[in-house]
């Protein structure tokens, strides 16, 4: 059964249409990818499906029930979160404050803090620099720090939006390292990326997209044999 | 002590003791990253409820001054609503005019006396002083009424001022003031987080509202007399002054900036007309050496450490 469905989505910013009519699905416990070049409409994508624009046409389905019109907060009581691309984590707020703001809606104090435990042991780094200032943290560390706030809200669904943009060969090795334990510790992972080679590597089924529509689709496996492929994320000829 | 209990003296301690909840219902909406101007306003909107209220109704001064703070509540609901979903200067901008707004009804109604003014309103330092010669203190200390009832006035404010920066300050330090940080310094992340924006938004505005009107009260039977004009933006400016040069990001920041722009131009009186030159010059050089404010995040986490240690010290001298 899909997790995530996107019905015929249409967003636009003003007269400008970013989707055109997109759809998708994602089905529960897979990893799913959405590949592009710059501007194509990835991230519209997934701000569309996290509420914080409104589609002009179409739904957006979770577990089975439309979400179009909520607020992100609902969005993410419904267990669904999203690691917004740039690394959006709270400059001002140390590194404990920022993961404890994605418990926010968590209430199970104990389960709070063996979680808290597990990302500090997987990344060691954030826990030695647990009382410093997110905005000092190197970018892979923030992207880090970004994800463990979103594993905070132990999200059902988690939406990954370039997590490896702008950072160190080795660091991205580590992301799409963690992506991949998180989807094996049981959550649905939908994750958008222009670091297509990875993102294929790791995803079970993959869609390509172009200009705001899906121009193609299918087990990440074939995605990554096809000889079009490279050419369209890369936003040249089909 | 009779030179320092005078009138005078009093009289500038009850207006920072007013000035520094006003500054503080500045800061209050800062907290989450809105820049609101609308305090004049519910100032007024306070002011003239309070007024009206024990004048012709004959409330006791405790529930009017309650209900006044009541009342700028319900108009910032009404307010805020369409306004909090505003950002930044547009904020500012349409709060200002709710302010002028306000001023404006208050100029041509019949019942807060237009451009005249409301006079008359009871003063609380007299009921202060009326209840403290009832139960014989007055006379206990040989003192006379009028500076007994403007001391008991400052012992009320003062405790009344603290009652409400003890209350903020729990609040920062609850689940709410981590919601109000992360608002504050990314209101994307924070929604992202789980966080609802709008409501926590309206909760500091409101709380900013409901102070706003309090102060108005307090300022109302403070001085007996108000009219539309002691409530234009000037007043909104003053806070926001306060608030800026005290510094903007702690809440001591508004206590302090209260207390030195008021008492500083008060001790200036002698210099006359050069006074408001000396005002704008200590503006232009704060602002220069410290764009944050006197107090920043940073001096009162090293001022914390620092008073921690000492006490750690003494503790260990004293053994």
């Amino acid at each position: 059964m899909a997790l995530l469905e996107l019905k015929n989505v249409v967003a636009s910013y003003g007269n400008i249409n970013a989707l055109k009519g997109i759809s998708l699905s994602v089905p529960e416990g897979k990893i799913v990818t959405l590949i592009g070049a710059n501007g194509a409409g990835k991230s519209t994508t997934m701000r569309t499906i996290m509420g914080l624009m409104k589609p002009k046409e179409g739904d957006v389905l979770f577990k089975g029930k439309s979400i179009v019109g909520m607020y992100p907060n609902e969005i993410v009581s419904h267990g669904m979160v999203l690691v917004p691309e740039g690394r959006q984590i709270l400059q001002n707020m140390t590194v404990l404050e920022n993961l404890q703001m994605g418990a926010y809606q968590r209430r199970d104090k104990a389960e709070m803090a063996k979680d808290m435990k597990h990302i500090f042991e997987r990344f060691p780094r954030l826990k030695e620099r647990q009382n410093q200032y997110g905005g000092t943290l190197s970018g892979g560390e923030q992207q880090m720090l970004a994800i463990g706030r979103a594993m905070m809200a132990r999200p059902e669904m988690l939406l990954l939006d370039e997590p490896s943009m702008g950072l160190a060969p080795l660091f991205i090795q580590e992301i799409f390292d963690v992506i991949e334990e998180i989807n094996k510790a049981g959550t649905t992972v939908f994750l958008v990326e222009q670091n297509a080679r990875k993102a294929l590597r790791i995803a079970d089924y993959a869609y390509v997209m172009e200009t705001g529509k899906i121009v193609m689709q299918g087990p990440a496996a074939e995605i990554a044999s096809d000889p079009n492929v490279m050419a369209a994320y890369l936003g040249g000829r089909k | 002590m009779e030179d320092i209990l005078n009138g005078y003296v009093l009289q500038v301690v009850i207006f920072v003791c007013i000035n520094i909840i006003l500054a503080m219902t500045i800061y209050m909406t800062l907290c989450t990253g809105l820049l609101s101007l609308g305090n004049a306003g519910f100032m007024s909107l306070g002011a003239y409820t309070s007024a009206i209220l024990t004048v012709q109704y004959n409330l006791p001064m405790p529930l009017g001054i309650l209900a006044g703070g009541v009342v700028a509540m319900i108009v910032g609901l009404i307010i805020g609503l369409p306004t909090t979903r505003l950002r930044g200067l547009y904020l500012a901008i349409a709060t200002l005019g709710f302010g002028e707004v306000v001023r404006v009804i208050a100029l041509n109604l019949d019942i807060t006396h237009g451009a005249l003014g409301f006079s008359g309103i009871p003063s609380m330092a007299n009921s202060l002083s009326d209840l403290a010669g009832n139960m014989g203190i007055t006379d206990a200390l040989s003192m006379d009424s009028q500076t007994m009832g403007s001391l008991l006035m400052c012992i009320v404010l003062i405790i009344l001022t603290a009652v409400i920066v003890c209350f903020w300050n729990a609040l920062e330090h609850s689940r709410i003031g981590r919601a109000f940080k992360a608002i504050k310094a990314d209101e994307y992340a924070a929604s992202l987080s789980g966080i609802h924006v709008v409501y926590y938004k309206m909760m500091a505005f409101l709380f900013s509202a409901f102070f706003a009107g309090v102060a108005g009260a307090l300022y109302a039977h403070a001085t007996f007399f108000i009219s539309p004009t002691d409530f234009t933006w000037h007043k909104v400016v003053d806070a926001l002054l306060y608030t800026v040069f005290g510094g903007s990001n702690v809440l001591w920041g508004s206590v302090l900036g209260a207390s030195i722009l008021t008492i500083v131009p008060e001790s200036l009186r002698a210099l006359a007309e050069y006074r408001d030159i000396i005002y704008g010059v200590m503006l232009v050089v704060l602002m220069d050496f410290r764009p944050d404010g006197i107090l920043t995040v940073q001096t009162v986490k090293n001022l914390a450490r620092r008073f921690h240690r000492k006490s750690a010290a003494a503790e260990k001298g004293g053994r």
